[in-house]
C-alpha cells in the first residue's frame, strides 16, 4: 500500500517544489516506486526542476476531465526509472481540479506507486484544498523567517481542520551564520511555536540555484549540503534514526580540534 | 462665565454640573447655549445625569423638559431619588452578580495549542493547555489562562469586568486586553527568555501590571 505525502507550506517561495523534487528522487534511489503529482495548476514548476518539460504530453486536468488514464499523462524520469510526474496544466487555473478528484486519481494509483508525493501551491484556498485532499500525511515545509514561519502555523491549523493530523516539518534555507548571530530564527523559536515532529534542516545552498536551472536535483549531488540534508530526510521518511547535519563554517582550529578529538 | 455649566465624561457617563453661583434663568439661557453650539455633538437618546443639588423639583422639571427638546434625557441624582435608586440598583445588583457568576463560573478548557487565524471567544473563563501561537485571538468574558507560550492577543472581561486576569507559564503577547484596556508588546522581537517565569496580567491603577506568580 503506498503513502500519498502532500508537501505544502503557505507562503510562497520556500522550497515546497524544491523539496518535492529532491524527495522524490531520492526515494526513487533507494528503489521506491515513486509518483509525483504537481498540483500548482498555472504555476507549474515540478517539470523544470526535474528537467522534464519537453516530454509532457498530457496532464492532470486530462485525467482528471476523464479524457486519458493517469498513466497516460505519468512522464517517466530521464535519469531515475522508478520516478514519475504527473504534471498539471499550464493553461488552466486552479478550480479545473477540485479535492474528489485527485482523491479519485490517487486511489487509482495507490496499488501502483510505494509514494505518491503532491506539490502544493501556495495560498490556502482552492488549490491548497485540492492538494491535501487525498493526502495520508503532510510534510510542511518553512524557513527561518516570521513571515513564514506565521504562514506555516496558520497552514498546520488548516491542516487540523482537514482531520490531516499526521503533519512533519521541514526548516528550508538556514543560513547558519546568520542564525548564530541571531539575526534568524533558530530552530529552537521555531520548533517552540509550531510543536510538530521536524524530519529536515536544509541549509541555503548556492548548489540548489545551479542545480534548479539545470533540472537535476540537488540531492544527487554529493558535494552538496543542501543535498545531504535531504537525503537525510528520505532517511527519515523510510523510517531511519538519523541525527540533524551540524552545518555550521567551521574554522580550522575547530577541524584540528576535532581531529584530536579534544 | 462658563464655570457655572459644565458637561462631565466619567465611567458612568456624562454628567451636567450646575454650580450654585448664578440665577436659575442665567444657567437656563447658558445651557441652551451650550447645546446650541454642541448640536449634533450630542447622539440622540443620551442619558446625562444631573449634579445639581439646591436647585428645587420644579426647576428640574423645567431642565428636563430644556433637554427633551434636544432629544437628550435628563437624569436627576438628587438625594430622596438616589436612595430608593440605590435600592433598586441593590436589587439588579444582585441579580446582576448571579448572572455574572454563573457567566464566569462557566469555564471553556481547550487542550490543543491556537494557531495563527484561530480564535476563541467564550463568555467565561478559557484554560488552554497548549501555546497560543502569534496571530491566534482569545477573548474571555472571564480569565485567561494558559498553560504554555501565549504569543497572541488575549481580551480578558471582555464584557467590561476590570478584575479579569490572564495568566501564562511564558506571557509574551502581541496585546493583551483587559476590561477596555490594552497593553501591547515591546517592538523588539521577544522569545520566551524574556519571560522565562508564568506571569500574571491585571488592571491595578489604572494600567495593565504584569506580575510574577507561583503555580
Amino acid at each position: 500500500m503506498s503513502e500519498v505525502i502532500v508537501i505544502t507550506s503557505g507562503k510562497g517561495g520556500v522550497g515546497k517544489t524544491t523539496t518535492t523534487a529532491n524527495i522524490g528522487v531520492g526515494l526513487a534511489i533507494r528503489g521506491n516506486k515513486v509518483a509525483l503529482i504537481d498540483t500548482d495548476t498555472g504555476l507549474r514548476n515540478l517539470d523544470l526542476l526535474l528537467g522534464l518539460e519537453n516530454r509532457i504530453m498530457y496532464d492532470l486536468v486530462d485525467v482528471v476531465t476523464g479524457r486519458i488514464p493517469y498513466k497516460k499523462a505519468l512522464v517517466r524520469h530521464k535519469k531515475h526509472e522508478n520516478l514519475f510526474l504527473l504534471p498539471t496544466s499550464q493553461i488552466r487555473d486552479k478550480s479545473s481540479v477540485n479535492g474528489q478528484q485527485l482523491v479519485d486519481v490517487c486511489n487509482q494509483m495507490r496499488g501502483e506507486f510505494d509514494y505518491i508525493l503532491i506539490d502544493c501551491p501556495a495560498g490556502i484556498e482552492q488549490g491548497f484544498k485540492t492538494a491535501i485532499a487525498a493526502a495520508d500525511y503532510a510534510i510542511v515545509v518553512t524557513m527561518p523567517e516570521i513571515s513564514a514561519v506565521r504562514d506555516a502555523d496558520k497552514i498546520i491549523g488548516e491542516l487540523n481542520r482537514a482531520d490531516k493530523d499526521h503533519i512533519k516539518l521541514i526548516v528550508n534555507r538556514i543560513r547558519s551564520h546568520m542564525v548564530e548571530s541571531g539575526d534568524m530564527l533558530n530552530m529552537d523559536d521555531i520548533n517552540d511555536i509550531l510543536a510538530i515532529e521536524c524530519i529536515g534542516q536544509v541549509p541555503d545552498d548556492e548548489m540548489v540555484v545551479t542545480s534548479t536551472n539545470r533540472g537535476e536535483p540537488v540531492i544527487s549531488n554529493k558535494k552538496s549540503l543542501a543535498g545531504q540534508a535531504y537525503n537525510n530526510i528520505v532517511g527519515r521518511i523510510c523510517g531511519e534514526q538519523i541525527p540533524f547535519l551540524d552545518f555550521r563554517k567551521k574554522s580550522l582550529f575547530d577541524k584540528l580540534k576535532q581531529i584530536l578529538h579534544v | 462665565m462658563g464655570e457655572e455649566v459644565v458637561f462631565k465624561g466619567s465611567r458612568s457617563g456624562l454628567k451636567l454640573v450646575l454650580t450654585n453661583t448664578a440665577d436659575f434663568p442665567t444657567i437656563e439661557n447658558l445651557i441652551r447655549k451650550k447645546l446650541d453650539s454642541s448640536f449634533n455633538f450630542f447622539q440622540k437618546g443620551t442619558i446625562i445625569q444631573l449634579e445639581a443639588e439646591w436647585t428645587n423639583k420644579s426647576q428640574k422639571q423645567q431642565l428636563e423638559k430644556l433637554f427633551e427638546t434636544y432629544g437628550l434625557v435628563l437624569q436627576n441624582t438628587s438625594i430622596t431619588k438616589q436612595v430608593q435608586r440605590d435600592a433598586a440598583a441593590n436589587n439588579k445588583k444582585i441579580e446582576s452578580t448571579a448572572e455574572e457568576k454563573a457567566r464566569t463560573a462557566k469555564k471553556t478548557i481547550i487542550n490543543q495549542t491556537i494557531r495563527n487565524g484561530q480564535e476563541v471567544i467564550s463568555d467565561g473563563s478559557v484554560v488552554i493547555n497548549g501555546n497560543v501561537n502569534p496571530g491566534a485571538t482569545i477573548i474571555a468574558g472571564g480569565n485567561i489562562d494558559v498553560r504554555g507560550s501565549c504569543r497572541g492577543i488575549v481580551h480578558a472581561g471582555a464584557f467590561g469586568d476590570i478584575t479579569a486576569v490572564v495568566m501564562a507559564d511564558h506571557l509574551i503577547p502581541m496585546q493583551i486586553r483587559i476590561a477596555d484596556m490594552v497593553a501591547r508588546a515591546p517592538d523588539k522581537w521577544m522569545s520566551k527568555a524574556d519571560a522565562p517565569y508564568p506571569e500574571k496580567a491585571y488592571i491595578n491603577g489604572g494600567q495593565i501590571i504584569l506580575e510574577a506568580i507561583n503555580r
